[in-house]
């Protein structure tokens, strides 16, 4: 069990960061896009909700396309900071955090749609700009909703394996409880870790549905 | 309507999975490591071609295989990296009591990409502190990452290489890794850096009295069409299919062998018993 103390908490470490990302990316993006009313807006709808339907190998050979060390950023990032985030913790972080984008974005923008317009237009009339609109008004109204999406998020996170495995790789000193189990299914020995590793990751995520299911969702 | 239109769609679909599988009068189910990948496609057009089966391959890492083999894969010869997973497979009763045939040989080479400036040359070199990220095959399922363990070890440079190692799911992937530049080397088969062609180099042909025999036995699944199966083994011992082997890098099946159990040095059907 002990072998299994170090991926558990690289996996709650890259939930937990993959779920900050995406609650400060999806949520100003959902808002604004709950509002859009210009051409090509259900283009960009489309974009943002593309994660949730491809497969995650798919965001993975992205994300090694545009940000791997001879990616179109990635070669930038390698040759003037010296930084990569492939075989990188934060690769993880960024590889569950665009697969799970969706999760938290689409109810989000759907329940920032669905604000009476009257309760923003007073908070304007009020003197309010957007920001403060979004900060004192649609949020607050739209926080359990929220509060379910991220933790649906998280949970997503927690379990993602595909794109993260073609961005993390596999490495002996960082390796998360997926990857562990996917490394040990195939060999005789490895019964007893995958099991563990399996029993493990359910239970974190059955806490978490638990959670979820508290908040009336 | 919209109802309508539903169970209009629905009935099809539940009819057709009612249906009885048609299944392909002539036709072979190969599953094989994934280094034999592009000599495999072609013995298997030429294969089709004379006797009208038609073969379906299948390719990954020898222990991604035999877990699916276990899990009860339809699958009628299998074609693994090492005798390892061909021993694994005879103990738990899942092939046949055909003698196994090794179908050939490999070796491996340590690799750069082909656009680094200050590569390693040896597997010495491995150990300077200006390599980050070397690539192996991960050892629990990828027989080219076990041989490539046994080879770090016997060159001393083990414990300093391990914080370095990126293990990859199967030996394309590690392959993959050096063409692309995330790694700065890796030891990948000779036949899989010819297949990568001019994206990565070789700068090193690893002794192979570093490392167990790399020999790729061919074994019938007992639940298979084991009499095909046989045929297609035949087949892939023909000269001509070993020309194949050997123009992808293979060294040929017939080598003297270095398997004790091995029938003759000269056999076109060289035998190991697991």
């Amino acid at each position: 069990m002990t072998d299994l103390l170090a991926p558990l908490l690289l996996s709650l470490r890259v939930a937990l960061s993959a779920t900050a990302l995406v609650t400060l990316t999806a949520l100003p993006l959902a808002f604004v896009m709950a509002r859009a009313r210009w051409p090509g807006r259900s283009v960009v709808q489309a974009l943002l909700t593309l994660p949730l339907v491809l497969p995650p190998t798919v965001v993975g050979y992205g994300l090694i396309v545009l940000m791997g060390r001879r990616g179109w950023v990635g070669s930038w990032l390698h040759e003037h900071l010296n930084y990569s985030v492939m075989f990188h913790w934060h690769g993880a972080v960024l590889a569950s955090s665009v697969v799970a984008f969706p999760l938290l974005y689409l109810p989000a923008r759907a329940a920032f749609a669905s604000v009476e317009r009257e309760y923003e237009d007073i908070a304007r009339l009020a003197g309010a700009n957007l920001a403060q609109v979004f900060w004192h008004v649609s949020l607050p109204l739209n926080a359990r909703t929220i509060a379910a999406g991220a933790l649906l998020t998280f949970c997503r996170a927690l379990g993602e394996f595909g794109a993260t495995i073609m961005v993390l790789g596999d490495l002996a000193d960082q390796q998360t409880l997926p990857l562990v189990i996917y490394n040990h299914h195939a060999s005789l020995d490895g019964q007893n870790v995958v099991i563990a590793a399996v029993l493990l990751l359910v239970l974190v995520s059955l806490i978490v549905t638990w959670l979820h299911n508290r908040l009336g969702m | 309507m919209l109802r309508r239109t539903l169970l209009q769609l629905l009935i099809p679909l539940l009819a057709m999975l009612a249906l009885p599988r048609v299944s392909v009068a002539q036709e072979l189910r190969v599953s094989a490591a994934i280094s034999l990948r592009e000599s495999l496609i072609e013995i298997g057009e030429n294969y089709t071609k004379q006797t009208g089966t038609k073969v379906t391959f299948n390719f990954g890492s020898s222990g991604q295989l035999t877990q699916q083999v276990r899990a009860g894969a339809p699958v009628d010869v299998f074609m693994s990296a090492s005798p390892r997973q061909i021993d694994e497979l005879t103990a738990e009763r899942l092939l046949t009591d055909a003698p196994l045939r090794v179908i050939a040989r490999n070796a491996l080479v340590l690799i750069v990409p082909s656009d680094a400036p200050r590569p390693p040359t040896t597997l010495q070199d491995l150990s300077q502190p200006t390599i980050k990220r070397v690539t192996i095959g991960q050892p629990r399922t990828v027989p080219a990452g076990i041989y490539a363990t046994q080879v770090l070890t016997a060159a001393n440079v083990i414990e300093q290489v391990k914080p370095k190692l990126v293990l990859a799911s199967d030996v394309r992937q590690a392959l993959d890794y050096v063409a692309r530049g995330e790694v700065d080397a890796g030891l990948v088969y000779v036949t899989d850096a010819l297949a990568a062609g001019d994206r990565v180099r070789v700068v090193q042909h690893i002794d192979a009295s570093l490392h167990e025999p790399i020999i790729y036995p061919a074994a019938i699944i007992r639940t298979g069409r084991a009499e095909r199966a046989s045929q297609f083994i035949d087949f892939l011992l023909t000269d001509a299919s070993q020309r194949i082997l050997i123009k992808h890098g293979f060294s040929p099946a017939a080598l003297p062998a270095t398997t004790a159990t091995a029938r003759t040095a000269t056999a076109p059907d060289a035998t190991v018993t697991p």
